[in-house]
């Protein structure tokens, strides 16, 4: 009834930590959140709907997490049954032979603590898309398609790329006495601020299908101008 | 009077037989012509047919011979191509490449893909190239948009599926979307079928909705 990856290692865009560059994001694992019982330190997963994460350009000041824990459950299984969890093979956690995500164990916890650099895994798009399909009917019973999540998604996961890219590359220029963080935030909001000029005209191509590769091959096309101006 | 009566039989026999005549020589003209016509027919299919597989064969070796120059460049500047140029994201070459996200991630950052998948990488290349040539104004937008309204399948889809072919013919026109899809998978509008629809919300975020009408 629910769908499964092809491969465990389709879940994954990656396991052995992520780019700071990247935004924090629906699917991000990090480990040592106080969400274990009586608050002790314990793996986990931001739930929060990327939608939801942010207000205006920042993010909001509590985000949902999910423990993760340890619950073997096959890839034969993950259609018909264990409708609490959302298997994690193929994950490397401490003291966790078979990681799972736990959606009863869902907790808010402040933003802060959830620090870009720290993350140690992030779901890729159908990673991403298959939490949705089994949180929407862990909650409501409701089962929706996996293709109906990846075209809903598509704006939101396409602009996380880039940005992720367009930081980069902004970090990748910055000179070696320079304060990074400051750097990341001023390259992160320069890509915001491009995103929302003449009256947010990337977002509304990148919000429709005919438009989108479009505005990604702008803003790739800035990104490669950049990078060939200082002759790298 | 008498006379008259005696002749009409006469007159109207032979009227009736130029009449029978007439009507046997148009019928067999007729037939003659839709026979003619018929055999033009199955021979205008058959060579239809011959200049279709001939036109598949012509562009399968063009691919070929695009995917092979392409195959000679550097993987980082395949993969520049496709997400610049061509405005793909990562995690659509990784699915039409048929590799996970994170083995794009780890081309990008240098490790050398196998023969294999730099193979796909170029093929994919030069698949886009040859449908920049045909009547489509932005191949990369062509092939993640839906191919029939109110269902999901997309270009990507069929590429996926190495329909490669059938692709190339409706972007040329030569096929319509439904056609394509027919020839793919008979059942693809129960496998395609979404009851489920993208709305823009009054906060300005998209929201899922159960579509009202179902088709």
């Amino acid at each position: 009834m629910l769908d499964a990856p092809d491969e465990p290692e389709d879940l994954w865009l990656a396991t052995d930590g992520v780019p700071s560059a990247r935004p924090l994001m629906q699917g991000d694992v990090l480990l040592g959140l106080p969400i274990g019982n009586d608050g002790e330190a314990a793996p986990g997963m931001i739930l929060t709907h990327p939608c939801s994460m942010r207000a205006g350009k920042k993010l909001r000041p509590r985000q949902t997490v999910a423990q993760i824990v340890h619950q073997p459950i096959s890839l034969e299984q993950w259609a018909g049954s264990h409708y609490d969890f959302m298997p994690l093979p193929g994950l490397e956690v401490p003291e966790l032979d078979a990681p799972a995500l736990d959606l009863r164990l869902i907790a808010a916890v402040p933003t802060p603590i959830l620090v870009a650099a720290d993350r140690h895994a992030a779901l890729s798009e159908i990673g991403i898309h298959l939490l949705q399909q089994r949180l929407t009917h862990h909650l409501t019973r409701v089962v929706v398609d996996l293709k109906t999540f990846a075209e809903h998604s598509a704006p939101t996961l396409l602009e996380v790329e880039l940005q992720e890219d367009w930081v980069s590359e902004a970090m990748r220029r910055v000179k070696g006495d320079a304060d990074l963080a400051e750097a990341q935030q001023s390259a992160e909001n320069e890509f915001q601020n491009l995103l929302d000029a003449d009256d947010r005209r990337l977002r509304g191509m990148l919000s429709q299908p005919p438009t989108r590769a479009q505005a990604a091959r702008e803003v790739r096309t800035t990104i490669r101008d950049r990078r060939g101006a200082d002759g790298s | 009077m008498t006379e008259s009566t005696s002749m009409t039989p006469t007159t109207d026999a032979a009227a009736t037989r130029l009449d029978t005549d007439q009507t046997a020589s148009a019928s067999s003209t007729l037939r003659q012509l839709n026979d003619s016509y018929a055999a033009l027919r199955g021979e205008a299919r058959l060579i239809n047919t011959d200049i279709e597989t001939g036109h598949r064969t012509a562009r399968r070796y063009d691919l070929d011979e695009r995917t092979s120059l392409k195959a000679k460049r550097a993987p980082l500047e395949l993969l520049d191509e496709l997400a610049t140029d061509r405005g793909l994201s990562w995690a659509t070459i990784a699915r039409l490449c048929r590799v996970s996200v994170s083995a794009v991630r780890k081309w990008r950052a240098g490790d050398p893909p196998s023969g294999e998948k730099r193979l796909a990488l170029a093929r994919l290349a030069a698949f886009l190239d040859l449908v920049a040539e045909m009547p489509v104004a932005d191949p990369g937008s062509w092939l993640s948009m839906p191919l029939v309204a109110q269902y999901s399948a997309t270009g990507e889809d069929l590429f996926v599926a190495d329909r490669l072919d059938d692709l190339l013919d409706y972007a040329a026109g030569h096929v319509t979307a439904k056609e394509m899809l027919d020839m793919f998978d008979e059942n693809w509008r129960a496998r395609f079928a979404s009851d489920w629809e993208i709305v823009d919300a009054p906060d300005g975020e998209r929201s899922i909705r159960r579509r009202a009408h179902h088709r």
